[in-house]
């Protein structure tokens, strides 16, 4: 466990001694003000719900970006040499991976509480039931870009290929409903509950279906797995 | 304190290393000798655990690194032949990150790196990022980072590569120390580096063990050849089909000059060590009307062992790889 803690701070450090944190947070915090004004403005409705599914496109940009180096860089610079002869696990790597970069869409949803706190400081009174519901979610859906992401970046040595992997991926599944629109409905029906953005909205509506948390847990929980299985395959290559 | 038995590792249809065994005991320093490309960095890959072998077995310490990977690591300390840092981590930084990596209990971790910096002459440096080390300072990083945890097995893949003489000298003064209470394995092409710090040699080529011995026992046996350097004008096919008739003769090597020497063939040839065969090349040469330039018989260095292990062909590495073992067993 403290080796898993350990590989986290490492991964956490190296996030914010480089530029990327913050320009990622920057880039997130101005995407998520801006479409939140647009929100107040446009519609004259200070929604949380709205901006918990703008949120989530922002994500789909900016997760690869988090995610690309995880794995990828580590292979590249030969550092993953110094992790896999250590006294540590496969899965013990790809858990404190995974915990580093959760931890830092935990950094950016807590950033993200200055939109409903505005709201309270201007004297409105939000559902809080509804918009911890469309946190949970928001934040259980970025876990799960994170998931596809670290997966993608133990297929390939190199970060671009790494980013690019985990965009196509998280896409596809996104754009899934679309997908199967286009067939008859039990495989249109089975493709909405594939899709990624549809147990948000779910969720966003204030209801905790035990069928929209299992959707992200077991997306998070195979992903895991697989990147423990890539990982893995690094001992014959 | 290690044991190998018949490591194999094969990528598709090419084998990287083939059936190599060895055993090291408490205590000693085992060289592995090789051209690049030999199979030593992947030898060392799959003894550290980092590549699974396709055939064959590692023990260290008692622990199977197939069955028991996490034990027989925390027993290892590895210096790759990249050496794995973080560009964006001070060194202090670093060494805390590899020694919670190791499984140092939080309270030692401090004492540990402060020996590792004192012991790898990092002093000056602990502050230091290290992507703005020189690869020098990068490498005693590196082998500070494999000494953190006390390991009773030291693995450094070309330990003194990058480094300046005198680093070189203070490396191996180091690795010398280390030598009593580790049992270390290290990497080289560097030959003095063999002689003075080894007390095996395993020479590998083509990811095939050629040899393994004590260094002085090396140059010993194959004194028993002698080698004989000859300087001959002639034609090189017609030279070498006369010389390889004498008997006696085992290995030739004839290099033409170039330039205003044209037409001379330097010629270094292995022979068995009688002055027959010195007499019988002369009269090889002579006898076909070419001009014997120079004729003489040459002590054979570790180097030429080295050079003529692996550019042998393969009878010859076989030969050699026989009386090697025959020579193992009796010492």
């Amino acid at each position: 466990m403290s080796k898993i803690l350990a590989i986290a701070k490492r991964e956490l450090r190296s996030y914010f001694v480089s530029p990327l944190a913050y320009v990622v947070a920057a880039f997130f915090m101005a995407a998520v003000g801006f479409l939140f004004f647009a929100i107040l403005t446009s519609t004259r409705e200070a929604s949380m719900r709205t901006l918990f599914q703008n949120m989530a496109v922002v994500f789909l940009l900016l997760v690869p970006a988090l995610t690309m180096r995880l794995l990828a860089e580590e292979r590249k610079t030969g550092t993953i040499e110094l992790l896999m002869t250590s006294p540590v696990t496969d899965e013990a790597i790809v858990f404190g991976k995974y915990l580093a970069t959760v931890t830092y869409l935990l950094f950016l949803m807590g950033l993200t509480l200055v939109f409903p706190l505005s709201l309270v400081a201007i004297g409105g009174k939000p559902e809080w039931p509804l918009v911890w519901t469309g946190y949970l979610a928001t934040t259980l859906m970025g876990a799960s870009l994170m998931a596809i992401g670290l997966m993608a970046s133990s297929f390939t040595n190199n970060v671009i290929v790494s980013a690019l992997v985990a965009f196509v991926i998280s896409l596809i599944i996104w754009l899934l409903p679309a997908i199967g629109g286009t067939f008859g409905s039990p495989i249109s029906e089975a493709f909405q509950y594939m899709s990624i953005i549809s147990h948000l909205e779910n969720m966003a509506r204030g209801v905790i279906d035990s069928s929209d948390l299992l959707y992200y847990l077991s997306v998070i929980g195979t992903c895991l797995l697989v990147t423990v299985r890539s990982v893995n395959v690094y001992h014959w290559r | 304190m290690i044991e190998v038995q018949n490591l194999t590792k094969r990528y598709g249809d090419r084998t990287a290393v083939s059936g190599i065994s060895l055993t090291v005991a408490k205590g000693e320093i085992l060289g592995f000798l090789g051209p690049n490309g030999a199979g030593k960095s992947t030898t060392m890959k799959m003894i550290t655990g980092f590549l699974s072998p396709s055939e064959g077995k590692v023990t260290v310490g008692g622990y199977d690194m197939a069955e028991q990977p996490l034990e027989a690591k925390a027993l290892i300390g590895y210096l790759p032949e990249v050496v794995p840092l973080y560009p964006d981590m001070s060194v202090s930084d670093y060494l805390n990150f590899v020694a919670s990596l190791k499984g140092i209990p939080a309270s030692e971790i401090a004492e540990r790196v402060d020996y590792v910096v004192k012991r790898c002459w990092l002093e000056d440096y602990r502050n230091r990022l290290i992507s703005h080390l020189s690869k020098g300072y990068r490498q005693r990083v590196g082998l500070a980072q494999a000494l953190i945890h006390k390991p009773p097995v030291l693995i450094l893949d070309e330990p003194t590569s990058g480094l300046d003489p005198r680093q070189i000298n203070e490396t191996r003064e180091l690795i010398r120390q280390l030598s009593g209470d580790h049992t270390v394995i290290l990497s080289t092409h560097i030959l003095p580096e063999v002689q003075n710090l080894c007390h095996r040699v395993l020479i590998i080529n083509k990811g095939h063990e050629v040899a393994e011995d004590r260094p002085e026992n090396l140059e010993h046996k194959l004194k028993g050849n002698q080698t004989v350097v000859m300087e001959v004008a002639g034609p090189e096919a017609g030279v070498r089909e006369a010389l390889m008739a004498v008997p006696g003769i085992r290995h030739l090597t004839i290099t033409p000059r170039t330039n205003h020497d044209a037409g001379i063939l330097d010629i270094k040839a292995e022979t068995d060590p009688t002055d027959a065969v010195r007499a019988g090349l002369a009269s090889a040469v002579v006898g076909k009307g070419w001009d014997l330039l120079e004729l003489r018989a040459a002590r054979l260095s570790l180097e030429d062992i080295f050079i003529r292990l692996t550019t042998a062909e393969a009878p010859v590495a076989e030969q050699a790889t026989g009386s090697a073992l025959s020579a193992t067993a009796g010492s």
